[in-house]
């Protein structure tokens, strides 16, 4: 089913999902036939057919309205309950008001929305499955919003409950809808601004992307490292860049919207790393360098950015994510490995008393240092332009700047706009 | 031939080439398409990132500029809208040439191979290495073949896409349009990873 941006469904389909309108006349029909159910649910927009066991049609928070009118909250409270006395003793009042609309107005309680805190029954409603009760989780965001001062941190405990999922989201609308006669989107606009408004509405859309590549970072230690250095410096990233490419540039990250979730996790702990070096005023500068340090210290960078890729990309595996486009495949992994257990092997025989975390810390810098730095020079890692290897890269650029070639060719007969 | 106005490539570019498009160190140069008009295919390229980049854009007969690397439905597009005449077998394997080169990823490495001593490796892990064993112990790699064919041009050839050989089957139409499909010969082998 087609839905739009905000993950609507379509006009005429709301309207089909909707609860029917009371009719203006005869509410306790409708309401009195809700009552006979074996089970009661306020929920509204409910569109499910009947099935063999099923509770049968919930009732409508309009039926409930009606009723209200009719007989009074307890009543209805105690109908709810299953309560057989005040079942029948509301079947009789009923029909007494059916019979005569004096009394009818005389029990009358609210001529506005309902109050479910005082009809719910308890039970879950059903629409978005998982057992939520979204009359409860409705009423305390009313409450955080009605009350003195909004209580923020209210609504987002409520709304945090939907795990962003559609169908829950879609449920609560509807029922905090019929619970106050307005839309969630507009109570929470009306009530929030800025970041706190923006954090209520993510908690009301699915996951986008950028949420979803950094709800897998934090399920990794290097990816929990790669967004606290994002949150340290205050990194932009572009999760949805259209150009050429994924890289860092100047303090800002790039990756490219092609990407898989996976693979633009795994890309943002390499780029992570540059970002890094960038912000902390580390990286090599070409003009202040020699060419021979200024290769080894970009190669540096580069080889610590693979290795939290390497470090990343295990854990994740594991759970079942895939490496394709990451820049990262299983043969790097397996060679990282075997340097890194020959040396550890080789730690360990020669001091029995170093501790694994010194052991490990040892292994991580020298294969670093050793397999992974060779990668950057014996062609296992070539430029995606020339094909050429990454020292030779940077050497050609030392020479570049210390030798700059004459002036980039003139571009003739240029269009102009 | 019309230059693309620089602003439109950077459009077309974004943040990672763009800047050098605009400072005029990125390279910009037509790249021939034989059997479709001249120009309307063109290399950007920074050879002075820290990553070198390139890709291309392709330039529309209203003068839009939009990016072909990654995306061959938007070479599709130029085609039919600049319109091709695909005329015989040696155009029709140069015009596939040509889209393989600038419709692939930017850093995805596409190469055509004639022969296993074509393949240029690097060290691999125990896996990759005892891949490529048997990959050069295996059948030798088959020639190009340009025919003409019902409505076109069969063409085949024996590609490096990153760490694996395949060879694709193209039948390209007189209008320059593709079917294309291939079969994976070895995978996992120890060749250049670009970055």
């Amino acid at each position: 089913m087609s839905k739009d941006a905000a993950g609507r469904l379509p006009a005429e389909r709301r309207n089909e999902l909707a609860p029917p309108k009371p009719a203006t006349e005869g509410p306790a029909d409708d309401a009195l036939e809700a009552l006979e159910a074996p089970d009661r649910r306020l929920v509204a927009g409910d569109a499910r057919d009947p099935r063999p066991g099923d509770p049968g049609p919930p009732l409508r928070s309009r039926q409930l309205l009606a009723l209200q009118r009719s007989i009074g909250n307890r009543a209805v409270r105690d109908l709810l309950a299953n309560r057989r006395s005040s079942r029948r003793a509301a079947s009789q009042r009923f029909r007494h008001a059916d019979a005569n609309p004096a009394p009818q107005l005389a029990v009358q309680r609210h001529a506005g929305p309902t109050m479910p805190e005082e009809i719910e029954p308890g039970t879950g409603t059903g629409t978005g499955g998982g057992g939520l009760n979204y009359v409860a989780i409705a009423t305390r965001i009313r409450d955080a919003i009605e009350g003195l001062g909004t209580d923020e941190e209210a609504i987002y405990a409520a709304l945090g409950e939907l795990g962003q999922d559609a169908t829950r989201i879609r449920a609560l609308t509807t029922a905090y809808g019929t619970l106050t006669g307005r839309t969630l989107d507009a109570d929470l606009a009306d009530d929030l601004s800025g970041d706190e408004l923006e954090r209520a509405q993510r908690l009301l859309r699915p996951p986008d992307r950028r949420q979803q590549i950094e709800t897998l970072l934090g399920t990794t230690d290097t990816g929990r490292w790669v967004l606290r250095i994002i949150r340290r410096w205050s990194i932009p990233v572009d999760y949805e860049y259209s150009g050429t490419g994924s890289f860092h540039r100047a303090g800002s990250i790039y990756i490219n919207r092609t990407l898989s979730v996976d693979a633009a996790a795994l890309v943002m702990m390499h780029e992570a790393q540059h970002a890094n070096t960038f912000k902390s005023g580390l990286a090599a500068d070409v003009n202040a360098l020699s060419r021979e340090e200024y290769i080894r210290r970009k190669i540096a960078d580069e080889a610590e950015a693979v290795v939290r890729q390497i470090e990343g990309s295990v854990p994740m595996q594991a759970a079942g994510h895939s490496l394709a486009g990451s820049g990262v495949n299983q043969g790097l992994i397996d060679r990282y490995r075997t340097a890194f257990y020959a040396y550890r092997d080789a730690l360990e025989a020669a001091n029995p008393t170093m501790t694994r975390a010194e052991i490990n810390d040892r292994c991580r810098t020298r294969t670093r240092d050793t397999e992974v730095t060779s990668w950057f020079h014996d062609g296992t890692f070539v430029t995606s332009t020339g094909n050429i290897t990454y020292s030779e890269h940077y050497g050609n650029a030392w020479d570049e700047a210390h030798n700059p070639p004459s002036p980039a060719p003139t571009v003739t007969g240029e269009e102009t706009e | 031939m019309t230059v693309p106005a620089a602003a439109r490539v950077v459009d077309a570019v974004g943040a990672g080439l763009g800047p050098a498009v605009l400072a005029g160190t990125a390279i910009r140069r037509p790249v021939p398409i034989p059997g479709v008009g001249e120009g309307i295919a063109w290399l950007v390229r920074d050879d002075d990132a820290d990553h070198p980049m390139q890709c291309y854009v392709g330039v529309w007969p209203d003068g839009a500029v939009r990016l072909l690397s990654d995306d061959q439905p938007a070479f599709f597009d130029l085609v039919a809208a600049t319109g091709a005449d695909i005329v015989d077998p040696s155009t029709a394997l140069g015009y596939v040439r040509a889209f393989l080169e600038v419709t692939r990823g930017p850093a995805v490495i596409v190469r055509e191979v004639r022969d296993v001593a074509d393949l240029r490796w690097r060290p691999g892990s125990q896996s990759e290495e005892a891949n490529r064993a048997r990959f050069e112990a295996g059948p030798p790699i088959e020639p190009p073949v340009v025919e003409p064919s019902a409505g076109g041009f069969h063409v085949e050839l024996t590609l490096v896409v990153d760490q694996r050989v395949q060879r694709n089957v193209f039948d390209v139409g007189r209008d320059g349009s593709i079917r294309t499909g291939y079969r994976v010969l070895a995978d996992d082998l120890p060749l250049p990873i670009a970055r």
